[in-house]
C-alpha cells in the first residue's frame, strides 16, 4: 500500500519547509527594525553564541550583539511562542467545538485577562506592584473566566459544547463591559490600557519568560497529542465514544490546555487577535483537516506568522511601533480572503 | 450461562427527562445472531440500540456484555469488538473518504502509533466490501447520502468488529444498494460469525435478512421470535395500526407484507351495494380492494384455501365461500356460493381459469340468471385460452350468454357497471323519498 508512504513523505517535506521558514523568519526578526542589520550578520551573531561555534563566528561589534541578542531575540522568541500558543489553542477549539468561528478568545479568556490587566494598569499605576504583576493579574483574570465558563457549560456532568460557546460569548460580553467601564475611569492610563488591549510584544521585563515559555511549549506539545481524538470527534461525540474515545475526559483536557495556553499568551502579549482564528484555517485550507498534521503545523505557522506581523509592526511606520494586533488583522484578513476565494471548492463552511 | 450470550439486556428502562423511551426491556442475544429490530416511530428502537452500544446509560436495569456489566467495560475495549453504524452522521471537516475509514482503526492503535501497512490493508478491504474504494480521494462533505452511508459502514468494518449495530443502515440507499449492504451483512454473519443487530424500517427486508426479530411497541418488546412469528397481520395491525396482508415469499418462504388499500368507510350510506365476485387463481384480488374502497359490500365464492384470492379475501375480511386446497368444489360449497350470490345486487364471473375442479363456479350462474339476477362475465373473448376442461366451460358459458349473461371487456368495466348500478339505486331511493 502506498498511501502511508505518500502521506509521510508529504509531511516530511512540510516539516523541512516549515523549519527553513522558521529559521529565516527568526533571522529577519532579529535583524529588521529601527536599526537594521543584514540577516547574514544576524546569523553570525546568533551562531557565535552557540557553544562550540563561538571561535568560528563573532559579532561585528558589541552594540549589534546587544541589540540582536538582548533586545530583539527575546521579542522574536516571545512572538514565536505566543503565536504558537494562540494558533494551537484556536485549532483545537475549532475542532473540539466543531465550529469554524471558534478561536482562543471564544471561551471568554481574553476578556477576563483584559479585566485583570486593566485593573492593574489603572489602580496599581502599572509598575507599582512590579513588572510581573501585570501578566500575573491578566493570567488570573483569564483563569477565573475560564473556570466560570466551564462551570456554566457542565450540564448533568457532561460538558455541553453549544452551552460552552454561549457561556463564553456571554462571559466575554460581561467582561468587556467591565473593561469599558474601567476605560471610562482610566484617566491618564487610558492609552496604556488600550495599547495593551490591542496586543504588543514589547516586553515589560523578560525574567518571567524563563517560567512561562516552557509552559507554553509543554502545552503546545500536549495538545498536539490529541490530533486523532479531534479527528474522530468531528463526527460527533456519540460516534467518537463508539470508536473508543473517552469523550468527556478528552474534552476537558483539550479545553483545559487551550485555556491555559490562551491565558499565558494573553497575559504576556495582550489580546492579539486573528492568529488563533486564521492560522488554523490557513493550514486546513492548504493541508487538509487532519488534526494530527493541523495542530503541529499550526503551532509553527502561528509562530512564524506572528514573527512577521511583529516585524511589520516595528518597520511599517518606524520609529513609531504599531500594535501587533492591528498588523495581524491587516495582513491576515486579505490573505485569508484570497485563500477562501481560490480554495473554497473543498467546501468548508 | 449468561456468558455464552453476547448481550443480556435485563429490565432496561431509559428516560429522556420525563419521557420514558424504554419501559423495561429484557432481551438475550446469542453470538452469531442476525437480530432485526422493527417497530413504528418512537417505539424506542434507537434508544435500545444506543443502550446496547453503551452510548446511553439505562435509567434502570443492566446490559450485560459477555456476562459483564456494560458500563464497567472501557470504551476502547468495547470499540475493539463492537462497531456502530448510526442513522445519521454529522461531519464537520472535509476529510477524504480514506481518512474517514482509516479512523475506524483507532481502537486498535496505541496513542502514539501510526497506522501500519496492515491497517491500510484492512481499511482497503473494508472499503471494497462496502463498495466505496473508488470514492477514497473524495471529500466526505461532497458525497450523497447513500455514498456517505457506505463510507460510515466501511469505517465500522475497518474496526474489525465481532458485533455490528446498525440503525437503519439502508434508509438512504436505493433498492440495489440496500440489498448489497444487507447481503454483505448476511455474508459477514454467516461466514465470519459476526453478530448483527440492526434496526430495519422495511419489514420485508427485515423478514428476509433477520434470523430473529423483535418488534418494539411503546418502549416494550411486543413480540420476539422468528420473522414468521413476529410479522403477522395481527401483530402489525396492533403495533402499526395498519391493515396488511402477510404472504409467504414465493422463493424464500419468509413472511412478506403486502399493504392493503385503505378502505373508505362509506359503507353505511344508502347506496350500500352488495357485489358478489366469482373468481380464483388470483383473478379477483385487485378488484376486491377497489370495490371495497368505493364502499361496496363484497362477497367471494368459491375459492380454494391457500389460493391468492382466498388470502386477499381473508385479509380484507370479505365474506367468502372456501373449498379445501386442490379439491373440487363440493355440493355444500356450491350451495353456499349460490346463497351469497343471491343476496348480492350483481354477480361478476371474473377472468379466472376453469378446470374440472371449479366448473361449478360457471354452472352456478344458471340458476342465478333464471331467477333474474344481473350476472356479468369478464373477458369472455379469451375464455377458450383459460378453459382446461376441454371446452366444457366455453360451452356452458356461451349457453348462458343467451340467457342474459352480460359480457364485459375487462375488470375496469366492472367498476363502471357497479357505479351505474349504484346511481340507479340512489335514484330509486330519492324517488321513494
Amino acid at each position: 500500500m502506498h498511501h502511508s508512504s505518500i502521506h509521510s513523505r508529504n509531511y516530511l517535506g512540510v516539516s523541512i519547509m516549515l523549519l527553513v521558514l522558521l529559521i529565516i523568519s527568526v533571522l529577519f526578526g532579529v535583524s529588521l527594525g529601527s536599526a537594521t542589520t543584514s540577516p547574514l550578520i544576524a546569523m553570525r551573531v546568533l551562531l557565535s553564541h552557540l557553544p562550540g561555534l563561538s571561535s568560528w563566528f563573532s559579532a561585528p561589534d558589541i552594540a549589534t550583539d546587544m541589540i540582536i541578542c538582548r533586545i530583539r531575540l527575546p521579542r522574536v522568541i516571545l512572538a514565536l511562542f505566543v503565536g504558537s500558543a494562540l494558533a494551537v489553542a484556536g485549532a483545537s477549539l475549532q475542532g473540539l467545538l466543531r465550529n469554524p468561528l471558534a478561536e482562543p478568545y471564544t471561551i471568554g479568556v481574553a476578556s477576563g485577562a483584559a479585566v485583570g490587566a486593566a485593573v492593574v494598569i489603572i489602580f496599581a499605576g502599572g509598575g507599582l506592584l512590579g513588572a510581573v504583576s501585570l501578566p500575573v493579574a491578566a493570567f488570573l483574570g483569564a483563569l477565573l473566566t475560564g473556570v466560570l465558563v466551564y462551570r456554566l457549560a457542565v450540564v448533568n456532568g457532561h460538558l455541553a459544547m453549544e452551552t460552552l460557546i454561549l457561556a463564553g460569548v456571554v462571559m466575554s460580553s460581561f467582561m468587556s463591559a467591565i473593561v469599558s467601564y474601567l476605560l471610562t475611569v482610566a484617566g491618564h492610563n487610558l492609552q496604556q490600557v488600550i495599547y495593551w488591549l490591542m496586543g504588543s510584544l514589547s516586553l515589560r521585563g523578560s525574567d518571567h519568560l524563563i517560567y512561562t515559555l516552557p509552559l507554553i511549549l509543554l502545552g503546545v506539545i500536549l495538545l498536539c497529542f490529541f490530533g486523532r481524538d479531534l479527528n474522530i470527534l468531528s463526527f460527533g461525540e456519540e460516534a467518537a465514544g463508539q470508536l473508543g474515545v473517552p469523550v468527556e475526559r478528552v474534552k476537558q483536557l483539550i479545553l483545559l490546555l487551550a485555556t491555559l495556553l490562551t491565558g499565558i499568551a494573553v497575559s504576556l502579549a495582550g489580546t492579539i487577535g486573528f492568529v488563533g482564528l486564521i492560522v488554523p484555517h490557513l493550514v486546513r485550507l492548504l493541508l487538509g483537516p487532519d488534526h494530527r498534521v493541523l495542530l503541529p503545523v499550526s503551532a509553527v505557522s502561528g509562530g512564524i506568522f506572528l514573527i512577521w506581523a511583529d516585524i511589520a509592526a516595528r518597520v511599517a511606520v518606524a520609529p513609531v511601533e504599531l500594535p501587533v494586533g492591528v498588523v495581524t488583522a491587516f495582513l491576515g484578513a486579505p490573505f485569508f480572503m484570497y485563500l477562501l476565494r481560490t480554495r473554497k471548492s473543498r467546501g468548508y463552511f | 450461562m449468561s456468558d455464552s450470550l453476547v448481550f443480556k439486556v435485563h429490565g432496561v428502562q431509559c428516560s429522556y427527562g420525563s419521557h420514558q423511551a424504554l419501559k423495561g426491556v429484557n432481551l438475550n442475544i446469542a453470538p452469531g445472531s442476525f437480530l432485526g429490530i422493527v417497530g413504528p416511530n418512537a417505539a424506542g428502537k434507537s434508544t435500545l440500540l444506543k443502550t446496547i452500544a453503551a452510548t446511553l446509560k439505562p435509567t434502570l436495569g443492566v446490559v450485560f456484555f459477555h456476562g459483564e456489566d456494560l458500563n464497567k467495560i472501557s470504551r476502547l475495549d468495547l470499540a475493539r469488538q463492537l462497531a456502530v453504524v448510526p442513522q445519521e452522521t454529522e461531519v464537520h471537516f472535509p476529510f477524504t473518504v480514506l481518512e474517514v475509514v482509516t479512523m475506524g482503526r483507532h481502537p486498535h492503535l496505541k496513542r502514539f502509533e501510526r497506522e501500519s501497512e496492515k491497517d491500510f490493508e484492512i481499511v482497503r478491504k473494508a472499503m471494497e466490501s462496502a463498495d466505496c474504494w473508488r470514492l477514497r480521494e473524495r471529500n466526505i462533505l461532497e458525497l450523497s447520502g447513500g455514498e456517505r452511508q457506505r463510507v460510515i459502514l466501511a469505517k465500522a468494518l475497518a474496526q474489525e468488529p465481532q458485533i455490528i449495530l446498525l440503525d437503519e443502515p439502508v434508509a438512504h440507499l436505493d433498492l440495489s444498494a440496500q440489498l448489497e449492504v444487507l447481503n454483505l451483512l448476511q455474508e459477514m454473519n454467516s461466514s465470519q460469525g459476526v453478530t448483527v443487530i440492526a434496526i430495519l424500517h422495511d419489514l420485508n427486508l427485515a423478514a428476509q435478512f433477520s434470523k430473529q426479530l423483535i418488534m418494539l411497541h411503546q418502549g416494550k418488546i411486543f413480540k420476539a421470535g422468528r420473522p414468521q412469528d413476529v410479522l403477522t397481520a395481527e401483530n402489525i395491525k396492533e403495533v402499526y395500526n395498519t391493515d396488511v396482508m402477510v404472504i409467504r415469499h414465493p422463493l424464500t418462504g419468509v413472511p412478506q407484507i403486502v399493504i392493503l388499500p385503505s378502505v373508505d368507510k362509506r359503507g353505511a350510506n344508502p347506496s350500500f351495494l352488495r357485489v358478489h365476485l366469482i373468481c380464483g387463481g388470483g383473478a379477483g384480488g385487485a378488484l376486491m380492494g377497489q370495490l371495497m374502497r368505493i364502499g361496496c359490500h363484497v362477497s367471494v365464492g368459491v375459492v380454494n384455501i391457500q389460493d391468492t384470492d382466498w388470502e386477499v379475501a381473508r385479509a380484507l375480511g370479505i365474506d367468502l365461500v372456501e373449498e379445501k386446497p386442490f379439491s373440487a368444489i363440493s355440493a355444500a360449497s356450491y350451495k353456499a356460493n349460490l346463497q351469497l350470490a343471491r343476496d348480492a345486487d350483481a354477480v361478476f364471473l371474473l377472468d379466472t381459469p376453469f378446470g374440472w375442479g371449479n366448473i361449478l363456479n360457471a354452472q352456478v350462474l344458471e340458476p342465478l340468471l333464471a331467477s333474474g339476477k344481473a350476472c356479468y362475465i369478464v373477458d369472455p373473448n379469451h375464455l377458450a385460452d383459460r378453459d382446461y376442461t376441454g371446452g366444457e366451460a366455453v360451452r356452458t358459458l356461451s349457453g348462458l350468454r343467451e340467457q342474459g349473461l352480460y359480457p364485459l371487456p375487462d375488470q375496469p368495466a366492472v367498476l363502471k357497471i357497479v357505479d351505474d348500478i349504484r346511481k340507479e339505486k340512489e335514484g330509486q331511493c330519492r324517488d321513494r323519498a
